[in-house]
Order: structure tokens, then C-alpha cells, then sequence
């Protein structure tokens, strides 16, 4: 529909302006701005301390040449993506099950509710501390349970079996999947959540409807439930996907990008390029080619999953 | 959300967001940040050190800020940008280079000849604060590492003597060595995986990580390769070393407080963490300078304060710094952490010096075989790119002449880079 | 319509085992912070502590000045959260409803910049606020103080518009059957009116899980007011816990009984906020 025709439409314009007014402003000073000013530093040698210098695509050459050498960039972009992979679609399909689990109607359903989220209540940085822990080669939970089970498969099978401890976070196979496990734990909650907004407002005689017509679980959830959460589902996925590009804290804090540099995301050399190693220019651009391929890949999800406006029958 | 709510909240806000205002009550604030704190050393510097020295200057204030390594170059860097830098602050050992050469640190060669008092401090120490012949900040804490051994496992295992060259340590440490299947029960050495151990094998097999100009990379020379060799064997071919299960490094009880090793190269904390999780062990505890192969060496790691040059009353952080300096100051500083005061006078005073005679052996090895790193500005991009070779070695996914001639080849290309930009100003 | 019996057991089963999971590491957390330090490191684990040591709570929240950080913090959460609901809704709104130029490419570059790490513009934005011209000392060009530094508002400003907001509540938006705003039009009903009398009351879950995860960021949020205070006065709680840990100890008893204290505040807010989850009242006026 053309823009601007009429009254009506030139009234709504004019409302938007307004409406966005505020939001934008704040947005583009704090938000925007910064951007421009990383992607100018992007093209500029910047210490933090001195005024930039500007080197052109220098930077985005150095980048290039550490992926074709499979370099240091190369690896960190390497493990964002057996991140991403490892929490996004397990992560996205409990959240659902929950959130439907929880839709049901049962009693007691805010406790459920509540302890679901707890893991999202606390600071990253606190529950990174308590895994790190859970996962300790010599006090922690998790050998402790390997032991308790090897002492139990031990008398059921009559001869000694010795499961050694792992070294869980110290071991450079076994970092990034227990991070995964404890970001998939985390991020449960917060998916649930958002899903169970979606699911609510799914209005109830749709699926009354669908009952009348015959249709059983699966059919209701493919033909009324799948269909309306399109909405959700797409922002989850675009949501999920950018925090699992921008993952840091964890890695942080738990390894610090080792064993072997088998855990180092993006965001971890965006940081020590920034801050240790003084080299923002470098780190900007970093950040750009995260950005771009972050962009693309948005934009292939939120047209797989293209759902706007719903017309209901 | 009812209208109420909402003025409420907006009312809250806007009270909020007004009230940020700073008071100016006429005095001049110096700000200080310490990155080695705890408990106790807050209750030192805020309700002892900071009340002396606000007495002894009034109209001045101390704002102490205590920032954890973790955050420490972010706070730093950031204010730094925004000019709001720190007047005197805490760093540590590999960052003179970067912040001469990013003139974050004040020269201090003047303040110091006036104040005459340089020589009383430990040479090891005292260079971590020097770029390029100028000094650049005071020490403030040391942490020399030395061989520390298990007196009676040693003897048990029939030596009389802590081992006294790279042969001897791999022999002990087998000996030492009790292993259950897979399982090391007992680690005949205790070694993190650490570019800090690698430095000291080098040093120890007569190697050097730079030229004398700290133009270009030595990690390619053979000493560097037959230093990273040994620390590998260590790991992978005579197996003396903590496996998975031992508890971590740094995490929880310290692998040779908790019984589980019979050596470990370690700073002062050897001693400490003995203490604290496992006295009665103390008189079994031995010091020793760790056994070199063509030298000997021990390797020290100092934190001091410097000072910025954004600081508006320089004079006046002088003050502050020498304030703290003064040797019982310095003394009680490093008392709660339990590490060495970098000055002779310090350590000799100190009571907690005094009460563990194994630290008097720590100043004695510091003062005979005491070394630094040598000062680069590119430290932490070293000490990143050269943990990951000796990771690549010790994990095998590269063997060690591999993995220090790939990096001696990324480090010199490191090193040119700088020389290329040069800052003198821009 | 509940389901049966039978059916209702095993949702709870396989609920309850999944909840008991979530919360093991805080079962772990709150154990170890009844813990006198001796007992925490021990093999094998041990899950209820021998003594429940209370005194850890009372020594944790003396280690600093916890109740005025819990004031910081507290203007912090809420007024983030306030803006954010009021001018994220407000724009979500045009986004979603409203026809104007550029509405698709605005979007996206809202969208767009969420994709950037903020660890790369925290430094235009601390230089920004340090200049900020007429405030904190500094003159009309933003020299000789230190702006907006060490202040709520500093704090707040930078996290007032969240794209997350904006892009959660277009989405939600969206799927609200146009059909009332219609009728509302119809009747002559300003957009400002629809807005607030129709769209704000249907998207009560939306706006509570936009409230309760900009409130828990908030709450949560470490760097940002760690690098603009730097006044013990003006820090937060996150930042307080650092006083537990160094670099060779941390005192586990005591950071873990922080914790516990800090997060009590966020689960208040979300048990409350839970409330808002169940169906919007209007949808049932939609039959027929």
C-alpha cells in the first residue's frame, strides 16, 4: 500500500514519527553512533590511548590472512560455531517441549516456572563459577558421579572397572561441550519464557476447532501451535543466534579461550585484541565480519521463517 | 499497568537519573587502584595506610579502588581513553614495555634520585619496573619461584639432595611417581601448563626469548627447542606430571598442599597453601633453587604501582607512593598476601617474614639467581601466542621444534610490527 | 482443560526431574554457603553441610557496603526497566502498526545493531559520556570534568532503548489480530489511543517478559557499571562480589552467600512478574 495517501495514512506517519521519537533518540545516540564510530576504527590502527590512524582495509587483510592460514581468528570462529550449533536447536526444542509441558494447565505451575528460570536469575559470571566447580577434576560433582559410578558398575559386573576422572574443562576435547552443556542449562529459562508468551496468546478456540474437526496432538501442534508461533520461533532464532555469536563471559571465566585454544570465541579475541593486547582498530573489524555474518544468516532465518501478520479464519 | 504505576516509576526515574551529581568539597582526590587485595589488605590501606597519609596531607583524599585482575586492563584502558586515569595504580610483571611505550606510566628517574632510596630494593624486582634504562614504577610485591619438594619423599626415594640438574629431576620425580592403572596418585613434579614454566626451562637451558634489542624472537634457537623438549618429556614421556583428576592448578586445594605431588616449581604460595591446608606437613617442606641445566635461575614476578602522567598533582602521588613504599608500609602490605616485599629493609623487619624461615630462603635464592622478564610491549600478545605453542607441544598436536618455530615466526612478525609504527607520539 | 490423571502424574514427573536438574547448582551454591571454608573442598562432595553456617550471610553482606550498592543497583534495574518498557513498546507499536517511509530498513537497522559486540563500543560511549558538555564539571565542549562518569544517569542512558525490546514486542505485536484496532480506527479512536487503550492491555505477557529480562540484565549487569564507577559509593552489586575474590583466593563461603542474597531480589520479581504469563483477557471477547 503506497505511503502517505490519505489522511488516515499521513496521520499514522505522522504518529509513528512521534511514537518513535524518544526511542530512537536515545538509541541513536548511545546505540548508533558507537557503531559508526567501531566501523570508522575498524579501517584505523587504535590503541585506546592515542588518537587512531587511519590504514585503510588493512585490518580486514590481516583477517583474511589468519582465516585462509587458519589462524587464531580462524579457530575462534570455528568454536562460535560448534557453540551455536551445540546450544541452538537443543537449546530452542526443550525450550518448546517446556514451555508446552507448562501450557498444559497443571498445578503448581509458577514453582516449575520459577525454577526453570532460577539458572537465568543469577549472574553469568556466579553460575560460570559454581560449573566450574561442578566440573572440577578433583572436587567436583561430576567425577564424583563417575566414580560412584564405576564403584557401582564394579560390583555389578563382579571385576574392577575404573572409569578415570576427566579433566572435563581442562581437557581440550572436553571443554567446549561441557561449556555447551552449561549454556544450554542456562539459556533454558530464558527460551521458555519467551515461548510461553507466544503460546499464550495462541487463542484457545482454535484448538477447540481442531479438536472438533479430529485432528490429535501432533496434528494440533503442526496445524494450530507450529504455525502461530512463527512470530516467536523467528525471533527466538534470530535472538539465539546473536547471543551465541557474542558469547564471552562464560568462556571468560571458565577457560579463558583454552585448553589449546579449543574454547576461544569471537568476542573473546574481539576482547583481548581490544583491551590487552591495545589493538581496537583490529578488534573493530573483528567485530564487522562477526556482524556480517551474522546479518546474512538473520536474514536466511527470518525468511525460512517468515510468519508476520496472522489473518484468522 | 495502571497510571499510577507509571508516574510512580517515571517520578523514580527522573529522581534518579537528577541526582547524579558529584560533590565538590574543595579537597584534591587522588585516586589509587589495587589490583593484589583481600580481606585484609582493605582493612590495611582504608582504615590504617589511607587515615596516616589523609592526616599527613590535609585537604587531600585518598579513593581507593580495588579492581580484580580480570577487569583491571579494561578499567585501565578505558580510562585511560576517557582521561580519567587512575593518579597511582597496580600493575603487573609484563606490563612495563606497553606502558612506557604507550606513555600510560610516568618516568619516575627524577622523583627517585631525589628520594635515594632505589638501592635497598631487590635487583630481580626492581628491574620488572625498568623500560629501556628509565624506571618506570616502585615495586610492590614479589613472588619469586623456586624448586619446592617433599623432604621425606625425596629421601624415601633414596636421594639425600634436592636435584641439581634437569637428569636428576626427571629421575627423582619417576621415583617419586605413584601411579593406580591409569590413575597418577602422586605426581613426581607438579607443573601447570604455563608460558611461565617454558620461560624459566629456557632460562635455565642458557636460552633467551628475545635479542638483547628486543628486536627478534630466540624461540627457534636450539636451547629454546631442548628447553620446550624437557617440559614435554615431562609430561608425555616420563608421565611425572598431574594428570586429569588432580585438582586444578589455581582451583581448589593446591595439588601439593593436598598431597599429591612430591615437587613443584612455585612462588611463595608453596609455602602458604601448606600452611593453610596442610601444617603438619610444613617441617617436610624443602626450598631449593630449581635445577638448571646451564644456569641456575629463579624467576621473579613482581607487581609495583605506577603513576600517571594524566595526573594532575604528580608531587603529591609521589608522596602517596613512597608513603606506601616506607618498609613497615610495605611490609604490612604484603603481609596479607604473604608475598615478598621487594626491599631489603621490608623483608628484613617484617614480622611475617620473621615467624617463616622458609621465606627467608625465597630472598636469599631471589637475591643470588633473582631474574625478570625482560621488559617487551608486546607481553600480552606474547604470553597468549606463546601459552598456545607450549599448549600445542604438551597436547601434541604439534612437536615442540614445530611449535616454536611457528611462533617465533608469528612473534617476529609481531616484533617488526612495532618497530614499523614507532610511537613517538601518535 | 486439564488433562487427566495419569496424564497430569507423568507431567509432573518428567517436570519435576527437569526442575530438580535446573536447580542442583544452586542447591550446590546455597549448600556451600552455609559452609564453614574448611568443609567446601572435600571428596567426596558433600550436598547438606554438617553446620549451617549463618554467620557467613551476616560476614558476607558486612565484607562491603552491600546496602548502598543494593540502592545503586535497585535506581539502576528500575529505571532501565521503565524506559525501556515505555520507549521499546512505543516503538515496537510503529514498527509493527503504524505505515511510514524507510519503516522496513529502520528495522532492520535496529535489528542490525544488535549484531555488533558491545565489547567494541563501550569505548565510543565512555568517551561520550566522560565529554558530555554542561554536566559533571565540563564545559560547553565537553572539557574539565567528567560528565557523565560516576553518575545514575551515566548508568542508565546508554541501556535505556534496548533493540532487544523493540524487536521482541514488533514480533508480538504483530500477531495481535487487527481487527480491534480496525473497529477502534473506525470509531475515531487516535493511534495514541489505540495504542495505550487496546495494544498495551492484550500484550500484557510481552511486556512482562521484556520487563523481567531487562530487569535481570540490569540486575545482573557487571562491565558497564564497573568501567563508569568508579566510586565505592556509586557501584552496584555485581560489582561489589568482586571483593570476594582475587587472583589467588576466593572465599567461596562468602561469594556464594552474596549470591544467594543477590539473586533473591530478581526471583521476587519474576514469581511476581509470572503473574502477567496467563492469557490476555480480551482474547476471550474474540469468539464468533
Amino acid at each position: 500500500m503506497p505511503e502517505g495517501r490519505g489522511p488516515v495514512l499521513q496521520g499514522q506517519a505522522r504518529t509513528a514519527y512521534l511514537f518513535l521519537a524518544p526511542g530512537l533518540a536515545l538509541f541513536f545516540l548511545f546505540v548508533l553512533i558507537p557503531v559508526i564510530a567501531a566501523f570508522y576504527l575498524s579501517f584505523c590502527r587504535y590503541d585506546i590511548i592515542h588518537p587512531p590512524t587511519w590504514i585503510g582495509i588493512k585490518n580486514y587483510a590481516r583477517i583474511w590472512t589468519d582465516i585462509s592460514k587458519q589462524g587464531i581468528f580462524y579457530l575462534s570462529l570455528r568454536n562460535t560455531a560448534q557453540y551455536a550449533i551445540g546450544t541452538i536447536p537443543v537449546g530452542m526444542a526443550l525450550a518448546l517441549a517446556l514451555a508446552m509441558l507448562l501450557n498444559a494447565g497443571l498445578r503448581g505451575i509458577s514453582i516449575y516456572r520459577t525454577s526453570y528460570y532460577l539458572p537465568v536469575v543469577t549472574s553469568l559470571v556466579a553460575v560460570s563459577m559454581v560449573w566450574m566447580w561442578l566440573y572440577d577434576p578433583s572436587y567436583g560433582l561430576l567425577n564424583y558421579g563417575l566414580e560412584v559410578l564405576s564403584r557401582g558398575l564394579s560390583l555389578v559386573l563382579g571385576r574392577e572397572v575404573v572409569i578415570p576422572p576427566q579433566a572435563w574443562l581442562g581437557d581440550p576435547g572436553q571443554a567446549m561441550p561441557a561449556i555447551i552443556v552449561m549454556s544450554i542449562w542456562r539459556g533454558l529459562g530464558y527460551n521458555m519464557v519467551i515461548y510461553l508468551a507466544g503460546l499464550q496468546s495462541i487463542p484457545d478456540h482454535l484448538y477447540e476447532a481442531a479438536i472438533i474437526d479430529g485432528a490429535g496432538p501432533w496434528q494440533r501442534f503442526r496445524s494450530v501451535t507450529w504455525p502461530l508461533l512463527k512470530p516467536t520461533t523467528a525471533f527466538i532464532l534470530v535472538v539465539s543466534v546473536i547471543g551465541a555469536s557474542q558469547v564471552f563471559a562464560q568462556v571468560y571465566v571458565m577457560t579463558n579461550g583454552g585448553p589449546n585454544n579449543a574454547t576461544t570465541v569471537i568476542v573473546h579475541q574481539i576482547f583481548q585484541n581490544a583491551f590487552s593486547f591495545m589493538k581496537m582498530g583490529y578488534a573493530s573489524a573483528m567485530a564487522f565480519v562477526l556482524f556480517a555474518l551474522i546479518f546474512v544468516l538473520s536474514l536466511i532465518n527470518l525468511r525460512l521463517l517468515r510468519g508476520g501478520e496472522v489473518e484468522y479464519a | 499497568m495502571s497510571w499510577r504505576g507509571i508516574s510512580l516509576l517515571a517520578l523514580l526515574a527522573a529522581a534518579a537519573l537528577l541526582s547524579g551529581c558529584a560533590h565538590r568539597d574543595g579537597k584534591i582526590e587522588l585516586e589509587l587502584w589495587i589490583a593484589d587485595f583481600n580481606q585484609d589488605t582493605r582493612g590495611l590501606i582504608d582504615d590504617e595506610l589511607v587515615p596516616r597519609f589523609e592526616a599527613a596531607h590535609p585537604g587531600v583524599k585518598v579513593n581507593t579502588q580495588y579492581i580484580s585482575w580480570a577487569h583491571l586492563d579494561e578499567k585501565l584502558t578505558i580510562s585511560f581513553a576517557g582521561g580519567v586515569a587512575p593518579d597511582v595504580f597496580q600493575v603487573g610483571a609484563e606490563y612495563v614495555g606497553g606502558m612506557a611505550y604507550r606513555g600510560m606510566a610516568e618516568p619516575l628517574d627524577d622523583y627517585i634520585a631525589q628520594w635515594g632510596q632505589a638501592d635497598d630494593y631487590f635487583p630481580a624486582s626492581w628491574n620488572t619496573c625498568m623500560y629501556r634504562g628509565t624506571v618506570y614504577g616502585l615495586p610492590y610485591l614479589s613472588a619469586p619461584r623456586v624448586l619446592v619438594y617433599r623432604k621425606d619423599l625425596l629421601r624415601q626415594a633414596g636421594c639425600d639432595r634436592p636435584p641439581q640438574s634437569w637428569e636428576e629431576l626427571a629421575d627423582a620425580a619417576e621415583r617419586m611417581t605413584v601411579r593406580r592403572g591409569p590413575v597418577i596418585d602422586l605426581a613426581g613434579m607438579n607443573l601447570p601448563v604455563s608460558w611461565q614454566v617454558y620461560v624459566q626451562f629456557l632460562w635455565e637451558n642458557g636460552g633467551q626469548i628475545f635479542t638483547e634489542d628486543g628486536a627478534r624472537s630466540l624461540l627457534d634457537s636450539p636451547e629454546a627447542v631442548e628447553a620446550l623438549q624437557f617440559y614435554v618429556d615431562l609430561y608425555n614421556k616420563y608421565e611425572v606430571c598431574p594428570t586429569a583428576g588432580m585438582p586444578v592448578a589455581g582451583g581448589a586445594i593446591p595439588v601439593f598442599a593436598s598431597k599429591r605431588a612430591a615437587m613443584e616449581i612455585n612462588n611463595q604460595f608453596g609455602v602458604y597453601n601448606v600452611k593453610k591446608y596442610a601444617p603438619e606437613m610444613l617441617d617436610d617442606v624443602g626450598i631449593a633453587v630449581p635445577p638448571g641445566r646451564k644456569e641456575k635461575v629463579v624467576s621473579v614476578y613482581t607487581d609495583w604501582l605506577a603513576m600517571s602522567p594524566q595526573s594532575r598533582h604528580k608531587e603529591l602521588a609521589w608522596e602517596l607512593m613512597t608513603f606506601l613504599m616506607e618498609p613497615e608500609n610495605l611490609a604490612a602490605y604484603n603481609a596479607t598476601l604473604f608475598f615478598i616485599p621487594p626491599r631489603r629493609s621490608a623483608a628484613d623487619t617484617a614480622r611475617f617474614m620473621q615467624d617463616n624461615p622458609q621465606l627467608q630462603e625465597f630472598v636469599s635464592l631471589m637475591e643470588e639467581y633473582g631474574r625478570s622478564l625482560p621488559a617487551i610491549p608486546e607481553w600480552f600478545e606474547i604470553r597468549t601466542g606463546l601459552q598456545s605453542a607450549v599448549e600445542s607441544a604438551i597436547y601434541q598436536t604439534k612437536t615442540p621444534e614445530q611449535a616454536l618455530r611457528d611462533y617465533s615466526r608469528e612473534l617476529n612478525e609481531l616484533l617488526s610490527e612495532r618497530v614499523e609504527a614507532g610511537y613517538a607520539g601518535g | 482443560m486439564r488433562p487427566g490423571l495419569a496424564k497430569q502424574s507423568l507431567l509432573h514427573l518428567l517436570l519435576a526431574v527437569g526442575g530438580l536438574t535446573m536447580i542442583l547448582p544452586f542447591l550446590w551454591m546455597l549448600s556451600t554457603s552455609l559452609k564453614p571454608e574448611s568443609e567446601i573442598f572435600r571428596f567426596p562432595p558433600v550436598l547438606v553441610p554438617n553446620t549451617w553456617d549463618w554467620a557467613n550471610y551476616v560476614e558476607a553482606m558486612k565484607a562491603a557496603a552491600f546496602g548502598r550498592y543494593f540502592i545503586n543497583t535497585i535506581i539502576y534495574a528500575v529505571a532501565v526497566t521503565a524506559t525501556n518498557l515505555l520507549f521499546c513498546s512505543m516503538a515496537a507499536y510503529a514498527f509493527a502498526r503504524l505505515r511510514f517511509r524507510g519503516r522496513n530498513p529502520l528495522f532492520i537497522l535496529v535489528l542490525g545493531t544488535m549484531m555488533i559486540p558491545p565489547q567494541v563500543t563501550m569505548v565510543p560511549v565512555f568517551i561520550m559520556l566522560k565529554r558530555w558538555p554542561l554536566v559533571g564539571g565540563n564545559d560547553l565542549l565537553g572539557v574539565g570534568g567528567h560528565g557523565l562518569l560516576n553518575s545514575y544517569t551515566g548508568l542508565v542512558l546508554p541501556m535505556a532503548v534496548g533493540a532487544f525490546g523493540i524487536f521482541l514486542l514488533r514480533q508480538f505485536f504483530m500477531t495481535l489480530p487487527s481487527e480491534l484496532e480496525d473497529a477502534a480506527r473506525i470509531d475515531g479512536c487516535s493511534e495514541a489511543g489505540i495504542y495505550w487503550r487496546i495494544i498495551l492491555p492484550l500484550s500484557k505477557p510481552a511486556l512482562a517478559t521484556v520487563g523481567i529480562f531487562t530487569f535481570t540484565a540490569a540486575w545482573n549487569q557487571f562491565i558497564w557499571p564497573l568501567l563508569i564507577m568508579s566510586k565505592d559509593s556509586m557501584k552496584t552489586l555485581q560489582v561489589g562480589l568482586q571483593v570476594f575474590q582475587t587472583q589467588y583466593t576466593t572465599t567461596w563461603d562468602l561469594l556464594m552467600a552474596a549470591t544467594v542474597v543477590l539473586t533473591v531480589p530478581v526471583l521476587v520479581i519474576f514469581m511476581f512478574g509470572q503473574r502477567y504469563f496467563t492469557r490476555g483477557i480480551a482474547l476471550s471477547g474474540m469468539k464468533g
